[in-house]
């Protein structure tokens, strides 16, 4: 799916930053089937740039297009129609602690059945293969007829991953879908990611608080810092000094604070090789 | 780290629980509005031990042993209880008809113009529109529900499902409503988001979100049915009500403190099914 945000601001009432702007004339413009990360500080205003593309959020200002559409000025009707072509998946994965996890993967497919297919499926799951691949990718298979409940926060976060997988949308929005998982379930679940979005040529966008994760996966970088764009590039043109300013307004107001604390992790800093794909 | 940021000292100075002088003033604000209370409706608890009145208590109560065991009273029990558990069974589910779709139509979750914002105004009306219709069916009493369909279908069982089944509607579509939108909406809201309908969210979230809320509630208001099928047998209703007002208005203890053994296992009853129905569930 083809993105364009022409200025777009979003504010929001609650917000504890002074004009109440989360995000400030955003303007950016993605390509169909591109892979892009958006990193930045907590409170940069990333969770909020993915809810204005999922039309979670109406942006206050701006122009926002899906398609060459303004998704605002669609009828439910087509609205509904747009939203079933993207997938939005929170930062914590909106699972029902009752239910199976085959049937929270399915769930992933809701909008391409009818109301009788998807009340049949909780009788009996007509797409059990699908469930099982989708869990597949992430190690997850043995889990398909566990309860939710009884995963692992990591695990439920992968089962959230995997609904994204089997929702066959044409534009992924993932928020920091490594923030549960270990190093190596990370690098298994962003590839896996790609490698769907590169097959259904889908748009996938993804929120990163691991720097080095998003410069090893994407092919292109946005900066974010207190809701501007900071820099928007190419991942060979995102140099060290660029990330060491993109996180410097965090260290003016809290001293304490390192890069690698937001980067999550506690290894060394990494070269920033980056391993385009 | 968090030293260097803030010395303890001006820290300890500074830091003062808002919530605090809100706690206290409506504490406060409570206490002036139940006293009056108190005064109005003459509640003086310790009337109950004066003596005269713990005689007159004794002397009723006295009167209820030993409950009456004879083999075709409890015959006419059985039957008659019975006809409370059906009419109390029925009402309640004829009540989870109707009250079904008006909740569907009043819970704010499934609404898909408010997941962004505002809910759009025709839905809006509609929604209020049903809500007043909830708060109609249970502000009127099932005793003058029953009143009315005596009077329309005759003395006799039906009129009490009727009452029951108008009351309890407006009860559980409310209460039915409050579940589904105190419970996380967040699983729904996600499904909505992606573009799934507004039933299968409630089949695919909303429902095993709240499957056990909504699970208890219904058998605790069948419980209630039961009882207030009691009541209804007084102006004619039928049931172990109906019996119960005959055995008083006779100052029949014993048969009165039967049918009220027969009250206090059918709510156990209900209790035991709830409990396993919810085990069940989860």
């Amino acid at each position: 799916m083809k993105i364009n945000l022409e200025q777009i601001t979003v504010r929001h009432p609650s917000t504890a930053s002074r004009s109440g702007e989360v995000l400030t004339r955003v303007s950016l413009a993605i390509a169909s089937g591109e892979k892009v990360a958006i990193i930045g500080p907590s409170g940069a205003g990333k969770t909020s740039l993915l809810h204005v593309l999922a039309c979670a959020q109406r942006p206050s200002l701006g122009d926002l297009r899906l398609n060459d559409q303004d998704p605002w000025a669609l009828n439910n009707t087509a609205l509904k129609q747009l939203r079933a072509q993207l997938f939005l998946a929170p930062q914590i994965a909106p699972l029902v602690p009752r239910q199976r996890v085959v049937t929270s993967v399915l769930a992933g497919q809701l909008p391409q059945l009818s109301l009788f297919q998807s009340l049949r499926n909780l009788v009996y799951p007509s797409n059990l293969q699908g469930a099982h691949d989708a869990l597949a990718h992430f190690d997850l298979a043995e889990k398909l007829f566990e309860r939710v409940d009884r995963l692992s926060g990591g695990e439920r976060q992968r089962v959230g991953l995997a609904r994204a997988l089997i929702s066959n949308a044409k534009l992924l929005l993932i928020d920091e879908p490594l923030s549960a998982l270990d190093p190596q379930r990370g690098d298994q679940a962003l590839a896996s990611l790609c490698q769907t979005a590169q097959q259904s040529h889908a748009t996938l966008i993804a929120t990163l608080h691991h720097v080095e994760m998003a410069l090893k996966f994407f092919p292109r970088i946005i900066g974010l810092a207190q809701g501007h764009v900071q820099f928007d590039l190419p991942v060979a043109q995102v140099t060290p000094a660029l990330l060491e300013e993109l996180y410097r307004d965090q260290r003016a107001v809290n001293p304490a604070f390192d890069v690698e604390q937001t980067a999550g992790s506690s290894a060394p800093r990494p070269a920033f090789a980056p391993v385009c794909r | 780290m968090t030293s260097t940021a803030y010395p303890i000292g001006a820290a300890a100075q500074r830091l003062r629980d808002p919530a605090w002088s809100r706690r206290l003033s409506s504490t406060i604000l409570a206490l002036l509005i139940l006293w009056p209370m108190l005064e109005w409706t003459e509640f003086k608890i310790w009337t109950l031990w004066g003596p005269e009145s713990l005689k007159q208590t004794s002397n009723f109560l006295a009167s209820f042993f030993p409950p009456n065991l004879s083999a075709d009273f409890l015959l006419q029990v059985a039957h008659e209880t019975w006809r409370t558990v059906a009419m109390a069974t029925v009402g309640i589910t004829l009540a989870i008809v109707l009250a079904v779709p008006l909740s569907l139509i009043a819970v704010r979750v499934l609404s898909l113009s408010a997941l962004t914002g505002r809910m759009q105004f025709l839905p809006a009306v509609v929604r209020q529109v049903v809500r007043a219709l909830l708060i109609i069916l249970r502000s009127v009493p099932e005793l003058i529900w029953a009143l009315i369909f005596v009077r329309v279908v005759g003395l006799g069982p039906t009129s009490g499902v009727l009452a029951i089944a108008l009351t309890y509607a407006g009860m559980l579509g409310k209460v039915y409503a409050e579940i589904l939108e105190s419970g996380d909406s967040s699983n729904a809201q996600a499904l909505m988001r992606n573009g799934a309908g507004r039933l299968q969210t409630l089949f695919y979230a909303l429902l095993p979100q709240n499957s056990d809320e909504l699970t208890s509630y219904t058998i605790y208001r069948w419980e209630c049915a039961i009882r207030s099928s009691a009541v209804l047998g007084f102006v004619g209703a039928g049931g172990l009500g109906q019996m119960m007002d005959a055995s008083l208005k006779m100052f029949n203890g014993s048969e009165v403190l039967t049918i009220l053994l027969v009250f206090l296992f059918l709510v156990w009853c209900s209790d035991l099914l709830s409990a396993w129905l919810r085990k069940f569930l989860s």
